[in-house]
């Protein structure tokens, strides 16, 4: 055995690189983070957190705040699912219907360059478009002598949240489209010929040629936008800072450890949100296996 | 038969065009608008209107340009690190056998699994334990460490795909595994590679919360960082603010541009596979 190893030490050499940048840079934070979720933990004894067991998250099950911000997130979440299988998936679909023509490389690769706009420019472009005096909708609104429902988008109960929702609209284009595209080109060509044959309607042969077919590609494109939507809080950092109902877990976990200094609690929240991942994980997981 | 296809094929395209638009109009809204004063915008908000203030852009250029090379820094180390880091292990799980290399690979991936939610507040006390904060290793280690987990697992497959006739064949001319690597694995897989290595760039250049946290120094700040605390001032120039997001945009344009081809390609033979 010792020889066995010895002989494959360049093997280890090889690997050694990656499995220590990820013991320091994500087990060690990971194993902290559980352990300091158990603790007493705030920038007054930032050196000597105490161990309190379950405590916070005691504390935190009794949090309607925290509770209340998955309804929020169940919203971002339940809209992030829905642009990609109406929206993105569709228009997808429509793109490869026009392979092979002239106008359809031209809309195929037009759909591609907007990735290369970095998001911190999408998500300020769009912080613009909802201002008051210069945003494009109070503009549009303006133009077309309807002044008296201009608002500021961000700044109120009923609009923040809807307007958060809207971002990105179209919803077109993006990663998503990429693989959905690759999917759908990817599907033999024979098959719709056939359908053709039987006299089956466009609709019918969506249904059940392509769906089934790319099968695999929409369940990896949603579990991957269910754990990305569950853990992503930059739009409503920047937007409107989890006010106006648009609070979600995430936010609610940073503003917790760096605006409150109460990190064990924080640490707290982020490990339930772990939890619920991994859950979702597992759920998708043996759905997954059991279709195919 | 036939011209019901056609019309139908009318009907995809003049869809198509309507969502295009909008989905382009924010970019031209941007570009039209970094030539403008704010008298411009709000008297001609939807046109370009003259004349034309390129004066925008020199001071927005002079603004962003080092946020630029913050995160051209940043993300070149960090994609440089993935590769080399990643290529080695890839390469190490796909060709050899060696006591517990089931166990390391399984431990390798299942860090797939750990969110960032959960590494957020011990990860930045680690950097900031470490020493690391308010430098770009702060940033380009947890970019490395959490990036290299997906280029690993993609890439083993593709190399354990290779026919090992070829691997064999160059060992009997006597090639070390450096030169297998970069003359038959690397030509191979040159398209999945470059487009994992973008999709890596593309995540750490876009990446807010992190380098927020941990580069607070204005010298320091990434493009993403540097962005959102530009359009932060009061009174703010608008035409300036719209130079400042375009200019912000032309690395990533270049980048893609110059590896389209690699890109889609490269996707699409992940998307098929994976």
């Amino acid at each position: 055995m010792m020889k066995k190893i010895y002989k494959a030490r360049w093997c280890y050499l090889g690997i050694l690189p990656t499995v220590l940048l990820l013991v320091v840079f994500m087990l060690y934070p990971a194993i902290d983070s559980i352990y300091k979720s158990m603790c007493l933990w705030k920038t007054k004894n930032y050196f000597t957190p105490q161990f309190i067991g379950f405590d916070n998250f005691i504390k935190l099950f009794e949090d309607v705040a925290f509770w209340q911000s998955f309804l929020v997130l169940a919203v971002f979440v339940a809209m992030g699912i829905f642009t990609l299988l109406a929206v993105n998936m569709v228009q997808t679909y429509l793109v490869s219907k026009l392979t092979g023509t002239k106008i359809g490389n031209f809309i195929k690769t037009a759909y591609i360059i907007p990735i290369m706009i970095p998001t911190m420019v999408i998500t300020l472009y769009w912080r613009f478009f909802f201002e008051y005096q210069n945003g494009i909708f109070n503009a549009i609104l303006r133009l077309v002598g309807l002044e008296q429902y201009a608002t500021v988008w961000l700044g109120t109960d009923q609009t923040a949240l809807i307007s958060l929702l809207f971002i990105g609209f179209p919803f077109a284009g993006g990663f998503g489209y990429l693989i959905f595209l690759a999917a759908f080109q990817g599907i033999d060509h024979s098959l719709h010929e056939a359908a053709d044959i039987e006299g089956i309607t466009a609709f019918q042969k969506f249904r059940m040629i392509d769906i089934p077919l790319i099968m695999p590609q929409i369940k990896m494109l949603t579990m991957l936008q269910v754990i990305n939507g569950i853990q992503q809080f930059n739009t409503q950092m920047i937007m409107t800072n989890g006010r106006y109902h648009t609070m979600v877990p995430g936010l609610q976990m940073y503003q917790t450890a760096f605006s409150g200094g109460n990190y064990g609690y924080a640490s707290a929240m982020g490990v339930t949100l772990f939890v619920i991942i991994l859950i979702v994980t597992i759920f998708q997981n043996k759905f997954v296996n059991k279709e195919v | 038969m036939k011209r019901k296809t056609k019309i139908s094929k009318g009907i995809i395209i003049a869809i198509h065009i309507i969502i295009l638009l909008l989905t382009y109009f924010p970019i031209y809204f941007m570009i039209i608008s970094s030539l403008k004063t704010n008298q411009q915008i709000s008297a001609n908000y939807f046109l370009m209107s003259f004349p034309v203030h390129f004066e925008n852009y020199t001071a927005a250029f002079f603004k962003v340009v080092r946020y630029l090379g913050n995160s051209v820094i940043v993300s070149g180390v960090s994609v440089i690190g993935v590769m080399i880091f990643g290529c080695m292990a890839a390469y190490v799980f796909a060709r050899y056998k060696f006591p517990g290399k089931n166990i390391i690979y399984i431990f390798i991936i299942s860090f797939l699994m750990i969110p960032s939610v959960l590494t957020l507040v011990p990860q930045f006390v680690l950097v900031n334990n470490l020493g690391l904060n308010n430098t770009y290793w702060a940033c380009i280690f947890p970019y490395i460490a959490s990036g290299q987990i997906m280029f690993i697992v993609i890439l083993r497959t593709f190399i354990e795909e290779i026919p090992s006739d070829l691997f064999d064949a160059a060992k009997i001319d006597g090639a070390g595994n450096i030169r297998i690597f970069v003359q038959i694995v690397f030509p191979l897989a040159k398209q999945i590679i470059v487009s994992l290595l973008l999709i890596n760039f593309l995540g750490s250049w876009n990446d807010f919360i992190w380098p927020q946290l941990t580069l607070t120094k204005d010298a320091l700040k990434t493009v993403t960082v540097g962005l959102y605390a530009f359009t932060d001032a009061q009174q703010i120039q608008y035409g300036y603010m719209f130079a400042g997001f375009v200019v912000a945009s032309v690395p990533l344009i270049i980048l893609f541009t110059l590896n389209m081809k690699s890109f889609v390609s490269g996707i699409t033979v992940g998307a098929v596979k994976g």
